[in-house]
């Protein structure tokens, strides 16, 4: 008979037992989720005028897993592209926005979308944005998980 | 006979020691030195910045560069020309182009409010002005839309090579840059100048710096009360 080093079932039952009876452990809120929430605070697509196509989304996301959350997409129906954006200022004082394949955001932490820093760009509006209407944003993460966000149009 | 050398004569009796200098002319000697170092370094320190600026001071009298463009003035577009100083105007002026989705927008948008807080007898000696670094897309009319959602100001369309000169005359570096599957976009230097109404350049702000509105505010007010 072949030995395999595993528990015995009834050690495994008695285990389940006691972590059952001890007060303070419960089940992960996320224990039947196949990734926690993204929750977004404060997120905001700038206005720009009927003219101008092409605009940006900031705001704070919060990740409250214990795993960072790598972003690696996202989609709008209100522009033909939307793009993960960095700000970058090379040697020579140039300033400019390039697309990443990814967007990270740390275990319990947070990544703020900013026009200094990373963001959401939107190309090529499909009909001009009016303040106060929301725009919905939804963001893929590399585990094919998906993140709807609502994001009001806002005057800077 | 040999021409005779002074270097070749005997030397003579040791020549009588100067007179002693008095001690009080010493002492004053050493005194005005000091006061003229003094002098010196406080004059250099106020030359360089003689108001602590939350933005980049620029040496006293650095004069800025006139230009030339169009803009859209009275509903139409006209040539537009830059003299710094003209009409005892200070001007806040940057260069940035309307493709811009995220600095751009926020640099007036900053202005525009650091301007509107500031007591009204000042803010109608300030005016914003945005030079276009993307000449090829932005027409005045275009330009005029933008600056004007944000708020109140000037959008000037310069073709190149005028350009060129113009932002080397200010230091600005600007370079097309292709963004993949979509249209290109404009990397640049992203100060904001300011310019007194005496058309000297004053101070200028890195973009970074714009979000703190109450500080660029105090700058603007310090500029436009002593031009």
């Amino acid at each position: 008979m072949p030995q395999f080093p595993t528990p015995h079932p009834a050690r495994l039952a008695l285990l389940a037992a006691v972590l059952a009876l001890l007060p303070g452990c419960r089940p992960a809120p996320q224990a039947g989720a196949a990734r926690p929430a993204l929750t977004v605070q404060a997120a905001r697509v700038v206005a720009v005028p009927p003219g101008v196509k092409d605009t940006s989304v900031f705001g704070t996301l919060r990740n409250p897993g214990a795993r960072p959350l790598r972003l690696t997409g996202v989609q709008t129906g209100a522009a033909d592209h939307a793009m993960l954006m960095v700000t970058r200022t090379d040697a020579r004082g140039l300033t400019g926005m390039a697309v990443t394949g990814a967007l990270t955001v740390p275990a319990g932490g947070e990544l703020v979308l900013s026009d200094t820093g990373d963001h959401i760009m939107l190309m090529g509006l499909r009909a001009p944005l009016r303040e106060g209407e929301t725009v919905a944003l939804t963001l893929t993460d590399d585990a094919g998980g998906t993140h709807t966000l609502q994001a009001p149009v806002v005057k800077p | 006979m040999p021409p005779a050398s002074p270097a070749t004569e005997a030397p003579g009796p040791p020549a009588p020691a100067p007179p002693a200098r008095p001690w009080y002319v010493s002492a004053g000697l050493a005194l005005a030195a000091v006061a003229l170092l003094l002098g010196l370094a406080w004059g250099m320190a106020r030359l360089r910045s003689p108001y602590p600026f939350y933005g980049t001071a620029y040496p006293a009298g650095t004069l800025a560069a006139p230009f030339r463009g169009v803009a859209v003035q009275g509903g139409q577009a006209r040539p537009f020309a830059f003299t710094p100083g003209q009409g005892g105007q200070a001007t806040a002026l940057f260069f940035g182009f309307t493709h811009c989705a995220s600095i751009c927008p926020l640099s007036l948008s900053y202005l525009n409010k650091a301007r509107a807080g500031l007591p009204p007898e000042l803010r109608s000696r300030l005016q914003i002005v945005l030079v276009s670094v993307d000449p090829a897309r932005d027409t005045p009319a275009r330009l005029n839309e933008y600056v004007r959602y944000f708020g109140t100001g000037a959008g000037v369309r310069i073709p190149e090579p005028a350009l060129g000169r113009v932002a080397r005359a200010y230091g600005v570096a600007y370079e097309k840059a292709e963004l993949q599957g979509a249209a290109y976009q404009i990397n640049h230097t992203t100060a904001t100048y300011l310019i007194d109404a005496r058309g000297r350049l004053r101070v200028l702000w890195d973009y970074t710096q714009l979000p703190q509105v109450a500080r660029v505010q105090a700058d603007l007010q310090h500029v436009l009360e002593t031009p």
